[in-house]
């Protein structure tokens, strides 16, 4: 009888702290969490967030400074816009990966107003933007602190895109340089875009093996 | 098909292989702005390890700074209290003292155990009492904007 009050109140125990927990996360606004690779090469779970103040207090009080000083000619986009458009206008979302109690990752979608170049009038999720932290760049440091940031990020578009009905179509123009990594991740190069200078890609519809892909 | 944050799949193996992609390609993934022809100045490896180390430092800070604010449960009003913590903590470490500036060496100096005690020392010696009252105040503000949010207040005319 001892031992079943004390199993009783063990699994309570745990069930009230596990809702603790569960409603603190809440709180913080966190969505999910995602594994990433460390540079020692140990996986590790990183928390993905609805972009919040402390965010862009990262942005402006840490990367900033540290992208200016390198020359990165993202240390002069304005991720407060970002955020407040994401705030007051339904087709903006704002989001940012979190570990090591950093912003390690921020990306700011488009959700309502780009169409398909590849499957006319179908909808599309457009990728804005989307930065590392300095600090997890290879091209700044050989041996960054999280390993495939950026990838990860724009798994998460393809993940909204899903959820909003557009079958995982994602939208972006790639910064020179990278059009072969886009390619290569399966991504359809639909040609120069003369507006924007730079090629636009595009994913089209997620199959079931594009999650393993 | 409904989908929602919890259906987003991915496993160790697309994780490989999509670092592999990047580490091929030379490719740190960054999408907006515009192509620019500027050569970014070369990276001064000491002047990196100091930022590293100032972001290491941070990390370690706003870790202390966040088991803090959890267990003083502040509810709604975490979120505020966290970002005026973190921008005071940014705005001491500008201006450390001779005997902080020797609690941050000891800190950094590497395989130091994770998190170390010294952490919460620095912390508590960085931050004043009118710094915790005012972080304090942030969230008492964010809880009552969240209450006021929820109600419809029938004000004189």
């Amino acid at each position: 009888m001892g031992l079943l009050l004390w199993l009783t109140d063990w699994v309570t125990g745990l069930v009230s702290q596990a809702i603790e927990i569960i409603c603190l996360l809440l709180k913080l606004h966190m969505l999910r969490r995602v594994q990433l690779k460390r540079t020692d090469g140990q996986f590790v779970e990183v928390e993905l967030y609805e972009m919040t103040q402390r965010h862009l207090g990262d942005f402006n009080g840490i990367w900033k400074s540290m992208l200016e000083s390198l020359g990165a000619e993202d240390a002069f986009w304005n991720w407060a816009r970002k955020k407040r458009l994401s705030l007051s206008n339904d087709r903006y979302e704002a989001y940012a990966l979190e570990y090591d109690n950093l912003t390690q990752g921020l990306l700011w979608l488009e959700t309502q107003w780009h169409g398909s170049w590849w499957a006319a009038g179908q909808s599309i999720v457009y990728v804005e933007a989307l930065a590392s932290a300095p600090w997890n760049r290879r091209q700044i440091d050989p041996e960054p602190w999280l390993e495939g940031v950026g990838s990860t990020l724009l798994q998460i578009a393809r993940h909204r895109s899903v959820m909003l009905g557009y079958g995982g179509r994602v939208g972006l123009h790639a910064l020179p340089g990278s059009e072969s990594f886009y390619e290569r991740r399966g991504m359809l190069d639909l040609g120069y875009d003369s507006e924007r200078e730079m090629v636009y890609f595009e994913y089209g519809v997620l199959q079931e093996r594009d999650n393993d892909s | 098909m409904t989908a929602d944050w919890d259906s987003l799949q991915y496993d160790q193996a697309w994780l490989e292989e999509a670092i592999a992609d990047e580490v091929n390609h030379d490719c740190d993934v960054q999408v907006g702005g515009k192509p620019t022809s500027m050569t970014p100045p070369a990276i001064d490896p000491v002047q990196l390890q100091q930022q590293l180390q100032q972001v290491r430092l941070q990390s370690m800070l706003f870790g202390e700074l966040r088991g803090i604010l959890e267990r003083s449960n502040l509810g709604a009003g975490t979120e505020a209290a966290m970002t005026l913590g973190r921008q005071l903590i940014r705005e001491r470490l500008s201006h450390l003292s001779p005997q902080q500036q020797k609690a941050v060496k000891v800190l950094l100096t590497p395989n130091h155990g994770s998190p170390p005690p010294e952490v919460n020392q620095l912390l508590c010696s960085l931050l004043n009492l009118g710094d915790w009252q005012s972080i304090a105040q942030s969230a008492t503000d964010a809880i009552e904007a969240r209450l006021l949010s929820q109600v419809t207040l029938n004000l004189p005319a």
